[in-house]
């Protein structure tokens, strides 16, 4: 890479020396709280210039969690509007997706909205439930070139629909309950719905506050005709709004514009004024709004009223050139907002710069991948994980040859006994000549890191064609439909481009 | 020119620098005339269009005769799925089909083709002398020039995707347009005239702003770009070269030039040239013309395949795994030195750039601060005046 070069041993542990100083005096802090600490603006162009890139990648990566570690919203929950629920079912805040509609037993509740694809709809309207106990047997044809009607792969153990998203079945003397309501399905039983969506568990989640059938994550889980986890409203203002990123449940405005906090105000007072009005917005609420939850109005100057969210005024950026942009949290003191953090990776996973932004990379800063996969039936089932047939993940990762697919897109081992510490990343042991799950005790099984209950993974190569130094990010989108469909995609923390920032759900292409 | 400039000149240029300067904030343009250095001996170029360079020959009437093509368009994807798998034929699983075609576009190989592929002939082709021989496989380029080598033609000049008016050349315009932080800008420094100069230095980045607009639906020469020195340091590429007629060249060839090509940016795709050399025409608004060297074969390949899938490829119909075995078997340049193979292939591609001046990170506008309190300005005074 131009500009770059290898860190000598010196640099290397006189960072990790100077690291473990500032540890030891602060004692045991978070990843966000110790990027806190360490990261501001002016060392990073510091640290880029004297030392290299690869600190500076380093010091961005933490940076990003600095962030997003303001306000010490490390330790807070997201808030939501309570409502109320049909008997036994309950609001559960989960890690990375914030509070989920769940069942007594802790399962979250997921629902099917209806998309246009290139060559038909599939999913639900509200009201119409259609995901029934039939096995969906032959593509679709949703998706040229390829035509419908071919036997989709392991058809003889393929799951049904309903098998994979069981219902959320009502019982016969159930009664609707504010939004929830009660839907005929076409076989003949009862089922719940929420705001006229019919709902649906997910045979992936085994424990509450699990959320692995779907995320509102851009890229995760299923594609095509995704589900979506469903949840309580948030309780924001209504001129406010949250989306689920990689680093938290991120604030933005309802039009999903990013807002602000500054590290140079007080609690409920700006103390933004004169030239700093010309690069941040401050956020006015309505003559008539009131304080609600978390969020409180303060007069900034006389009958000018700001919100603030924790105590801290909300600003827009006028920088930012796009919705849920991170870009105003590169100026010292400034942060983006969020209602709580995401859990953060498990040790030794790094982050660095790519072309296309910060991304996740592995103890020797390869890039971490994920692998996304929907299939072209009817039901529109995920091929994303190990249970699934692999056969499509084999195409696309060594020409149908497992052998070729370990060595090009080799899988994260994770040390014996690892743990993560969250329900997001974990292990699991893995056949590599299968792709299918394994017990530990099977000869040549890996144990390898999970993020969603997914394998993840790194990107060796074809030819010479790989990943290679830090900023490499050659496997992004490498697969069907730019890896949409059927494919890889990086595990990008802070994308650059337009309208992707974060992580964000943004319907371009299908 | 010569470095030894005397001092009028330098004092005339610098006349010039200023009125064409102010020629510049009044017009639009950064400077007047191309035979005096431009303002602060540096110039930057923005890249409006790029394409791999395909020739295609015209009758008098400028209607396309496809002579290049005399077997025709190759057939892509579908067509060759449907040809190996006729519709009414026996029931087609996944593992056979589908999957297998895909495992085929992801992990292809130079194995001899099932299908009839479709080279570019003829003798004339856009691009440069890359070896400095006249070979039976060189071209001719359309201005009279021999020895061209641009053995990429061959691979894509019958494809329809890669010609002018197909789906793909049309959206990636389309895209590179309408998005930010995905165009390749070349600043020259140390140049005295745009006319003749025998040693300017070449820098690339690339760019983060979007383009300007003019009223007319081209772009305005004059507008500003800033560098993105925090994500895209694989795209700067430093080299020296000459301005010779108006045309710069490189001297000598960069030794690899990565440019972004994106589509809706999630794909993050570059390309990939060795030895890669500037032909281009240079005025004050503008930058035309070639920039030819090797193309990487996995690069080249890669790049399309993970911008466009197969569904999207198929509109402009790339076969894309006959298109890698030809890209295989047509590989001119940079043998590997382990198994000897051909890991580039001759091209060029078709630069159209406008001015810009480039904006470097410490000439940027800094984003505005709050207010330093009196202390702070008192403080921050006090260290200024100690240095």
């Amino acid at each position: 890479m131009n500009g770059s070069r290898t860190l000598g041993n010196d640099e290397v542990f006189g960072y990790a020396r100077h690291a473990a100083a500032i540890t030891k005096v602060t004692g045991r802090f978070s990843f966000q709280q110790r990027a806190a600490i360490f990261v501001r603006r002016r060392v990073m162009r510091i640290l880029r210039n004297v030392l290299s890139i690869s600190i500076g990648t380093i010091v961005a990566a933490i940076g990003v969690y600095a962030y997003a570690a303001s306000g010490s919203t490390a330790s807070f929950k997201e808030d939501y509007i309570r409502e109320p629920l049909p008997p036994g079912f309950q609001v559960i805040v989960t890690e990375l997706e914030g509070p989920i509609f769940a069942d007594a037993q802790g399962k979250s509740f997921y629902y099917w909205p209806k998309k246009q694809l290139r060559n038909g709809d599939a999913g639900e309207v509200q009201g119409k439930p259609t995901c029934g106990f039939d096995v969906a047997r032959e593509t679709a044809g949703f998706l040229s070139p390829y035509p419908p009607g071919i036997e989709l792969p392991e058809v003889d153990t393929r799951p049904s629909c309903a098998a994979a998203w069981p219902p959320v079945f009502a019982s016969d003397d159930a009664k609707p309950v504010g939004k929830w309501t009660i839907v005929d399905r076409l076989d003949g039983r009862k089922q719940w719905a929420y705001d006229g969506w019919s709902l649906y568990t997910s045979f992936l989640d085994k424990k509450p506050g699990d959320v692995y059938g779907a995320s509102q994550l851009f890229h995760h889980g299923e594609t095509n005709v995704q589900r979506y986890p469903m949840r309580p409203a948030p309780n924001v203002p209504p001129q406010f709004s949250v989306q689920t990123t990689m680093l938290g449940r991120l604030v933005v405005l309802h039009d999903d514009w990013s807002v602000y906090t500054f590290d140079g105000d007080g609690r409920n007072k700006s103390n933004c004024e004169g030239a700093c009005l010309d690069g941040w917005a401050p956020v006015l609420s309505a003559a008539s709004a009131r304080s609600v939850g978390e969020w409180s109005v303060f007069e900034r100057t006389p009958g000018v009223k700001q919100w603030a969210f924790r105590g801290k005024p909300i600003y827009r950026h006028m920088g930012d050139s796009k919705i849920a942009a991170l870009d105003g949290s590169d100026t010292p003191r400034w942060h983006n907002v969020y209602t709580q953090m995401a859990p953060e990776p498990p040790q030794g996973f790094t982050m660095k710069k790519t072309l296309m932004g910060l991304v996740l990379g592995d103890a020797n800063q390869k890039t971490v991948y994920q692998y996304v996969c929907g299939d072209d039936a009817i039901d529109q089932l995920a091929c994303d994980h190990p249970d699934a047939p692999q056969a499509y993940r084999f195409a696309v990762c060594g020409g149908g040859d497992p052998d070729k697919c370990i060595k090009a897109f080799p899988y994260l081992i994770a040390p014996v006994g690892a743990k993560s510490g969250n329900q997001v990343w974990g292990t699991m042991y893995i056949d590599p000549k299968t792709g299918k799950r394994a017990t530990a005790d099977k000869p040549g099984a890996l144990n390898v890191w999970t993020f969603r209950a997914r394998p993840v993974y790194t990107f060796a190569g074809y030819k010479g064609y790989g990943d290679r130094k830090p900023s490499d990010i050659n496997a992004q989108s490498w697969g069907e439909f730019n890896g949409e469909r059927n494919g890889y995609i990086a595990l990008v923390y802070r994308d650059i481009f337009e309208n992707f920032d974060a992580g964000i759900q943004v319907d371009l292409i299908n | 020119m010569k470095k030894e400039q005397s001092a009028l000149v330098r004092s005339l240029s610098a006349s010039c620098m200023v009125s064409g300067l102010a020629l510049g904030l009044l017009g639009g343009t950064a400077f007047g005339a191309a035979d005096v250095a431009p303002p602060g001996r540096s110039i930057g170029y923005v890249v409006t269009n790029i394409q791999w360079a395909v020739y295609q020959a015209k009758d008098a009437q400028g209607k396309e005769t496809k002579a290049e093509c005399p077997n025709g368009i190759n057939d892509g994807a579908r067509e060759q799925f449907a040809t190996l798998f006729p519709p009414g034929g026996k029931k087609l699983k996944m593992a056979e089909t589908q999957i297998a075609r895909e495992a085929e576009i992801w992990w292809p190989t130079p194995a001899a083709d099932q299908f009839d592929f479709h080279e570019a002939s003829g003798p004339t082709s856009y691009g440069l002398d890359l070896d400095g021989k006249v070979k039976s496989t060189d071209f001719t380029s359309p201005d009279g020039k021999p020895g061209v080598d641009n053995q990429l033609f061959r691979a894509i000049g019958c494809i329809l995707n890669h010609r002018e008016g197909s789906s793909l050349v049309l959206f990636e315009r389309n895209f590179h347009w309408s998005n930010n932080i995905n165009r390749l800008l070349i600043e020259l420094t140390d140049v005295d005239s745009l006319v003749n100069d025998d040693d300017v230095t070449i820098t690339t980045y690339r760019g983060r702003d979007m383009l300007v607009w003019d009223a007319a639906g081209g772009f305005q020469a004059g507008g500003s770009q800033r560098i993105d020195t925090e994500w895209g340091q694989d795209f700067i590429h430093h080299g020296k070269g000459k301005i010779v007629n108006g045309v710069l060249v490189t001297t000598p060839p960069l030794d690899e030039l990565v440019w972004p090509q994106q589509v809706v940016h999630n794909e993050a795709t570059t390309y990939l040239m060795r030895g890669a050399r500037f032909d281009l025409k240079l005025t004050p608004e503008k930058a035309v013309g070639f920039i030819a060297g090797y193309a990487d074969v996995e690069s080249f390949y890669r790049s399309i395949n993970r911008r466009w899938s197969t569904h999207q490829i198929s509109y402009g119909k790339t076969p894309s795994a006959s298109l890698y075995k030809a890209l295989r078997r047509l590989a001119d340049g940079y043998p590997d030195q382990e198994t000897g193979e051909n890991t580039g292939i001759s091209a060029a591609i078709d630069v159209k750039m406008t001015q810009v001046r480039i904006l470097h990170p410490e000439k940027e506008i800094s984003v505005i601060e709050p207010a330093p309190s009196a202390k702070q300005t008192a403080e921050s005074t006090s260290n200024a005046t100690a240095k």
